[in-house]
């Protein structure tokens, strides 16, 4: 039985992200509003704000903390075309207005995109302070804080053009020394193209290259999250869709050198059957969450035979009513039909 | 003319515009720029150049700045007149119906710098007022030609002008103090009202068309609406954008409508809801340089816009982009002990489409426009009716028992049982495992205790793994000894073997290893007893609920790991199984039993019930004697010793590789996201791990992610305990990174350059206890303050008394 704790969060607009930390004891939610919350939880089990600060211009899409061996580090990506780079620093004096000392400090502003930052993520720890972004012009962009005691400081380090708006990116989590730096990016472009294209670092070119298209999705991507890798021989990459994908990615020793992965569908599921948002892990990559239109919350798992099943699937919010008057229901068109489950499950309502 | 447009047009200009207008009737537009003053009629497929005021410059080299436009008006009453205002301060009326350099009716050289802004009034076609850079507002009567009839006069730069739509004596200015100025055309001496609105300059402004708002627009990237209605303006919204905003427009025929554009950085054309402002509702992104100015073309769908791009486009909104849609309305997280974390935003969206596309005629659409506008709305609830609608809530699932949670999510106790033991048992095996033997353990006793460590904690499938390590190691102490003599022995032991590993039941290592030790069994004639078997299905009626969970996630297909016949694999079909059936009697030697429940059943079945049992045949050598494991394994447990169970005495004795497949075992553990057994095996295994065909990368994996497992549990003994157990060097190397210590000699505060001498006091000191005054061995704690320290023991003693140093008497605590 899940205790269920709906959080009064005040955002003033949609919550784009939320977000635990490395340790799983503090979380970030990020809105259109744009502000920032950060949350703690106190001796109840209740979830507090204990930093909330606007953050930028427009709207927050994504938020990323850092390895907290870098300190407590947030990174942020907004519609106003920056990332920024918080840190939470604790002043000795408390400040003349507000009992806490303890503030989030811009230290960084990337400016480098054109249009809106679709996503910000730090790089594994291994690699040292880096942080990737993606933008809906289509290119990639990898920082480098040099120096990780100075945040303050970050070089634009690559710069890999994709040609498509992306929506998403991910690293690869893996802090295994051999494996070498690797990105997946979603594009939630509506053209019939391929939307998620691996990239990863030679260390001998000293570039990020693509290394593999995954053709059998031309669906807009929303959402794309590597499994941690838990020691596993290969890679888990999961897609959020028009609905939620699992793909292998196994090396592959060529002759040549070459990086290459044989990519497998591990699992295609049409459970959600609407537009998938968001997906996520758990720590050991045995359990994935998926969220899509339909309302629903699945929760997938690896059983031992190394398939994938559904093993929950509820509404959150069907026990907690909106906050707003909804604008009254019509008798739907026909047009519409598409778009719902033909058949027998009633329970799945569809938001388009 | 065709309203719907929905493709956009762009065409070139001879330089960019910085001001476009439109006129009375919608069908025509004005631009102006610094080089530039021409009329295009607006038609469905495109604009036609239709008068150019500015005649090519032929021999004049220096540019007229009274042509240089900054803006420019349309009359609201007479189509033919239009004004300018340029960059040198010169307001200039055209007149279209004229020809060639007639068109330029007059020129009012008033202001002595840059006029920003030029208006017509809107019912008396002879008012024209402007706004200028030199602080005043002018009014001028068309029909005086020489010189302006009012001078307003305020305190800074004068950015833009509107007339009241309500009060046609009333206007307003905005300024580059961030003032807003509000106007009587009678009274030109002083303004009527003043308020400050902006905390930087106000470039815009616009009257909203039906209601008391005055929306401005500041270079502090704001929109704020102003109600108008009372006595002091008070403000009723406030929109950020991006940018500094150069241009605000009310959409016509939606309350809450305006669009913007920005004069730096942002390209792209905006329209906001000013109930959501933090998101454009819509946004038009085709130019590629600055938009210098926008205009609704009298209804709400068409806009057009001007931009540095040296285009006009006109957009539909129908090809609007909605940032809010490809917005993530979701989110989740997960951290370590399973607590999920969710946001979803709040169900305000009607379950109907946005409005179906258009596709009807332009007369048809003028009706709709027109006429029945709100019943439409009403019928299709579009995108703008909920768009600002929007909020999200959070919810927080644990599986703790929480004083805070508002309600309870009926979830499948199984699952949620079966997650917590994925955490409880992790952090608790991390704990007890053991790794190394000492006097009173010897190695075996020590996976032993291990496996019961991971029984303990319902891991029966770690716990089985643990006891197959164990058999492999009891009879096979190195790789190179006979297999054959270790196949004898692992059949004498497997009575004992057997009931410790089907002790446990449940998942895969039940599965393949039950599997195993049968065919040990009666590889070597030693059939396993009924009694025996018995024993097995009594432990598995024994077995914790905890175990229902494992059984469920097995019972897709089970593959058993090639052991004693190569290639050999049994699968289990239940796809259509329901899970909530599986009760104990399935589950025989480990596997969903969902054949015959009978032996005389399966007598009946020559083919071994071919549907259930999939096996892939490659040699028919061995296919008698395979049928007779499988019906060994698959059949229920007989009363007595069957006679099935005879084999043939052709049976090649095949050699088992236990190391191969204890790799495999192991191997399959990690890849399944159990990463903390494989670990354990390893580190317990000793040098004999070596025996193991387990590459040192993958091995160097395993440690690595399950050390940096450990951290994010924060158990941090536990992941140092692995580093210097490891046998990596870059595994070991982790311990030696980040952390730097300096010792610092108490005496006179240098650094220690090595060990405990300091060469400056040439003594020993910093290494004696400052209580006792002895040489500390072993650890040795101290203030970072004063540097002061000695025997852990004896500061806490110290210090449960004192809240002094016992050395340099400064207050410090012990923590």
């Amino acid at each position: 039985m899940f205790d269920n704790q709906v959080i009064h969060t005040e955002h003033r607009d949609v919550i784009h992200d939320c977000s635990y930390d490395y340790y799983g004891q503090r979380m970030a939610t990020c809105s259109s509003d744009q502000t920032i919350k950060v949350w703690e939880q106190n001796e109840k089990g209740q979830w507090v704000v204990s930093s909330s600060w606007k953050a930028h211009s427009g709207s927050i899409w994504r938020l990323s903390w850092g390895h907290p061996e870098f300190g407590q580090i947030l990174a942020s990506a907004s519609f106003d075309r920056t990332a920024s780079v918080w840190e939470e620093t604790v002043s000795d004096k408390p400040g003349p207005t507000s009992t806490s000392t303890k503030r989030w400090i811009r230290k960084t502003n990337l400016v480098d995109s054109r249009t809106s930052v679709t996503d910000v993520k730090f790089g594994p720890k291994t690699l040292g302070l880096v942080l990737a972004t993606s933008s809906s012009d289509g290119t990639i962009r990898i920082y480098e804080a040099p120096d990780i005691m100075n945040l303050s400081q970050w070089t634009l380090q690559h710069d890999i053009p994709c040609k498509v708006p992306l929506s998403c990116i991910s690293w690869n989590p893996s802090v295994f020394r051999l494996h070498a730096p690797m990105i997946a990016a979603g594009s939630d472009s509506t053209s019939n193209e391929p939307k998620v294209f691996i990239f990863e670092y030679s260390e001998y070119n000293r570039k990020w290259s693509k290394t593999e298209t995954i053709s059998s999705i031309t669906d807009s991507v929303h959402d794309i999250a590597f499994a941690p890798n838990s020691g596993r021989s290969y890679h888990v990459l999961a897609v959020a869709s028009k609905d939620v994908s699992i793909f292998n990615l196994k090396p592959i020793i060529d002759q040549t050198g070459c990086s290459r992965f044989e990519v497998v569908s591990a699992a295609q599921f049409n459970d959600h059957y609407c537009t998938v948002w968001r997906v996520t892990w758990n720590v050991t990559g045995t359990m994935l969450v998926s969220s899509g239109d339909d309302g629903y919350l699945r929760m997938w798992r690896m059983n031992y035979q190394k398939g994938w099943k559904c093993i929950c699937s509820f509404k959150p919010d069907s026990n907690t009513q909106p906050t707003v008057d909804s604008p009254p229901v019509v008798n739907q068109s026909l047009s519409t039909a598409k778009f719902f489950k033909k058949g027998s499950n009633n329970t799945q309502i569809q938001q388009h | 003319m065709d309203d719907s447009g929905s493709i956009s047009i762009r065409i070139c200009l001879d330089g960019h515009a910085n001001s476009l207008a439109l006129n009375k009737d919608n069908n025509c537009i004005a631009v102006a720029g610094r080089s530039l003053l021409k009329v295009f009629s607006i038609e469905s497929d495109g604009f036609s150049e239709v008068h150019n005021m500015r005649q090519p410059q032929s021999n004049n080299k220096s540019l007229n700045l009274t042509f240089s436009s900054n803006a420019i008006a349309w009359s609201h009453l007479d189509t033919n007149v239009l004004a300018t205002s340029a960059t040198n301060g010169a307001v200039s009326i055209w007149d279209i119906n004229k020809f060639g350099r007639n068109k330029q009716l007059n020129v009012y050289h008033d202001h002595d710098r840059t006029t920003h802004a030029v208006i017509f009034h809107q019912t008396d076609p002879t008012l024209l007022l402007s706004a200028s850079q030199d602080s005043t507002l002018k009014l001028f009567d068309l029909r005086e030609r020489s010189s302006c009839v009012s001078t307003f006069t305020s305190t800074e730069s004068v950015r833009d002008v509107k007339f009241n739509p309500f009060n046609c004596n009333s206007f307003a200015s905005v300024s580059e103090n961030g003032t807003v100025q509000l106007w009587d055309i009678r009274r030109s001496e002083k303004f009527v009202q003043q308020f400050t609105a902006h905390s930087g300059p106000i470039y815009c402004l616009d009257y909203h068309p039906t209601h008391q708002w005055l929306a401005t627009g500041s270079r502090d990237k704001l929109i704020k609406v102003w109600n108008m209605s009372s006595v002091k303006p008070s403000l009723e919204y406030t929109i950020h954008t991006i940018a500094v905003v150069g241009r605000v427009r009310w959409r016509p025929e939606r309350k809450f409508h305006i669009a913007s554009c920005s004069l730096v950085v942002d390209y792209s054309v905006y329209i906001w809801d000013v109930r959501r402002p933090f998101i454009p509702y819509a946004s038009f992104n085709e130019h590629t340089n600055v938009t210098t100015d926008i205009c609704f073309k009298g209804v709400p769908d068409i806009l057009l816009s001007t931009s540095k791009d040296s285009t006009i486009y006109k957009h539909s909104t129908k090809d609007a982009q909605h940032p809010a849609a490809s917005a993530n309305p979701q989110s989740g997280s997960i951290n370590f002990r399973g607590d999920l974390l969710f946001v979803c935003k709040t169900k305000t969206k009607p379950t109907i489409p946005p409005m179906i596309p258009n596709s009807g005629s332009s007369t048809k659409l003028n009706f709709l426009k027109k006429h029945t506008h709100d019943t439409v709305d009403s019928a299709i609830p579009a995108l703008e009716d909920w768009f600002h609608l929007a909020k999200s809530s959070l919810h927080f699932f644990t599986m703790e028992s929480n004083e805070a949670a508002t309600d309870v999510m009926k979830i499948d106790d199984a699952l949620t049982k079966t997650l917590k033991k994925d955490y409880m048992a992790f952090r608790a095996c991390a704990i007890d495992y053991k790794f190394k033997t000492d006097t009173q353990t010897d190695f075996l006793t020590l996976l032993d205790y291990n496996s019961n460590i991971a029984r303990k904690h319902g891991r029966a499938n770690v716990a089985m793994l643990w006891n197959l390590v164990k058999m492999v190691y009891k009879t096979a102490p190195s790789k190179h000894n006979q297999v054959n003599h270790l196949t004898s022995q692992v059949s004498n032991q497997s009575s004992s073997g057997l009931s410790g590993i089907t002790r446990a039941s449940g998942s895969f290592g039940t599965a393949g290893i039950g599997m195993m030790s049968s065919n040990a069994a009666s590889n070597s004639n030693i059939h396993p007893d009924g009694s025996n078997d018995h024993s097995t299905q009594n432990l598995f009626g024994t077995s914790s609920n905890d175990e229902v969970f494992d059984a469920n996630d097995v019972s897709g297909t089970i593959t058993v790991p090639k052991m004693l016949v190569p290639d050999l694999e049994v699968e289990v079909f239940d796809e259509n199984m329901n899970h909530n059936n599986i009760d104990h009697q399935h589950l025989r030697n480990g596997f969903l039993y969902t054949g015959p429940h009978d032996n005389d059943v399966i007598k009946e079945l020559p083919a071994c019930s071919s549907s259930l049992i999939n096996h892939d045949l490659t040699h028919t050598h061995y296919k008698h004697h395979r049928n007779e494991i499988e019906r060994d394994i698959e059949t229920s447990p007989p009363p007595e010793p069957p006679c099935i169970l005879t084999v043939p005495t052709n049976i090649d004795i095949q050699f088992w590789k236990p190391f191969q497949v204890l790799a495999d075992c192991l191997m399959l553990q990690a890849e399944v996201g159990d990463v903390q057994t494989p670990t354990a095996i390893l580190i317990c295994l000793g040098d004999r791990r070596d025996d193991l065909p387990i590459d040192h990368f993958v091995q160097e994996n395993w440690l690595q992610s399950y050390v940096d497992l450990l951290h994010r549990h924060q158990m941090w003994n536990e992941a140092t305990e692995i580093i210097n157990i490891s046998w990596m060097p870059s595994i070991c190397q982790l311990n030696e990174q980040s952390t730097v210590i300096q010792t610092t000699c108490g005496e006179c505060g240098r650094t220690l350059q090595k060990g405990w001498f300091c060469k400056h006091c040439k003594s020993t000191d910093p290494s004696k206890c400052v209580v006792c005054h002895v040489v500390v061995k072993g650890i040795y704690a101290w203030c970072s303050g004063c540097c002061h320290g000695g025997h852990i023991e004896h500061l806490q003693q110290w210090f449960q008394t004192n809240p002094r140093c016992p050395k340099c008497n400064h207050l410090c605590e012990y923590d």
